[in-house]
């Protein structure tokens, strides 16, 4: 059997208190708990945020004092860099140094005798005597063999009163 | 009967509930420019916070393993550092450098005729920092194996020199043996920097 729910009563009007009650009730009601929410959770963050912080911090400074103790043996690695490297720099200097000296000195055939040899930075004269011109020759295109030659070329060749061959040979060494 | 038809539409259930929607998205706006936004930034804050000093404190970490390693080296080499306080002293030696010069001479058996030493000044050295060129020019006569292996016996020196120019001139011919002049200029060096 159905049943009816009648009201005869005359609907009451609503006020704005009344109104503002509903929205409150229904709708603010979920404004306000998600920014509880969102704020509760936020302070809860903020503490185990503040706790890391803070731990992290303490780390820092830490670290910061060890690397200040630290810091005469950087200076110390640094010295000691900067040595090996120049050294080292010097070193390599001196190798091609010697690598082309102890080149020309062994190529030199026993025929030819060496009046003057000058080294100076990239430019090396050799003045000298020879029985032959074929020894001088042989001398010339020995030289150019070198890798660390750039440029040998004989100037002169004279023939002077011992029946000898008086020569002047200028080398460009490549920049070392 | 226009404008009742039109008051009529405003009381209806339709607009009431869009009133209220209306309002609940106005304030929930409100709500989150005012309140939820400002303590997500300081939220979002904190952890930018934390992550940058995590990122500094790992950088840090990083660096102090370096300098552990760098401390070790530093120990394994300590024994034979003094081979470059040696190579490049902190400060010119100059006797050091006339008595290596004259050393190798007395090995070879050869004659020092002349030893110049110049290109120090020790009061304006002192604010430059980095290498300080001192240049030493030498003549010496000998023959051609006691020159060359003079030479040699410089360069092999534990103090660095390097020889900028030489000059080896045929004197004269004494028993059979060649007599040679050589006019060496070479470099030497020391660091400046104090440490």
């Amino acid at each position: 059997m159905n049943s009816y729910n009648i009201n005869l009563l005359p609907k009451k009007k609503k006020q704005l208190t009344d109104k503002l009650f509903y929205f409150l009730l229904h709708y603010f009601r979920y404004i306000i708990v998600i920014t509880m929410n969102v704020v509760i959770s936020v302070f809860f963050y903020r503490f185990s945020q503040d706790q890391k912080i803070i731990d992290l911090n303490e780390a820092f400074k830490q670290k910061q004092e060890i690397l200040l103790l630290t810091l005469p043996q950087l200076e110390e690695a640094e010295a000691v860099e900067f040595k090996t490297k120049e050294i080292r720099k010097l070193l390599t200097y001196q190798d091609d140094f010697f690598k082309k000296f102890d080149y020309i000195l062994s190529i030199t055939p026993s025929d030819i005798r060496i009046t003057n040899l000058s080294i100076d930075k990239d430019i090396v004269l050799i003045q000298g005597s020879a029985e032959s011109l074929i020894s001088i020759r042989s001398f010339n295109k020995r030289l150019r063999q070198f890798d660390g030659l750039s440029y040998s070329q004989i100037k002169s060749i004279d023939k002077n009163s011992t029946d000898e061959f008086d020569f002047y040979i200028e080398i460009i060494l490549s920049k070392i | 009967m226009k404008t009742r038809i039109n008051i009529q539409s405003i009381k209806s259930q339709d607009v009431k509930d869009y009133s209220y929607a209306i309002l609940f998205f106005v304030i929930s706006a409100f709500f989150a420019f005012a309140i939820i936004k400002p303590v997500l930034s300081v939220a979002i804050s904190l952890q930018k916070e934390a992550d940058e000093l995590k990122t500094i404190n790992e950088t840090y970490e990083k660096n102090i393993s370096k300098i552990l390693e760098l401390q070790s080296d530093l120990e394994s080499i300590r024994e034979k550092k003094y081979l470059l306080e040696k190579a490049l002293p902190n400060k010119p030696h100059l006797q050091e450098v006339i008595n290596d010069i004259q050393q190798a001479a007395r090995e070879e058996k050869i004659l020092i005729q002349i030893l110049g030493i110049q290109g120090t000044n020790l009061k304006n050295s002192q604010n430059i920092n980095g290498l300080i060129t001192i240049s030493a020019q030498l003549n010496i006569k000998g023959n051609f194996t006691q020159v060359n292996r003079f030479i040699h016996n410089v360069s092999g020196q534990k103090r660095i020199k390097k020889i900028i120019s030489v000059k080896m001139i045929q004197d004269k011919i004494v028993d059979g043996d060649d007599n040679l002049n050589l006019s060496m200029i070479m470099e030497v060096y020391y660091n400046n920097n104090e440490l």
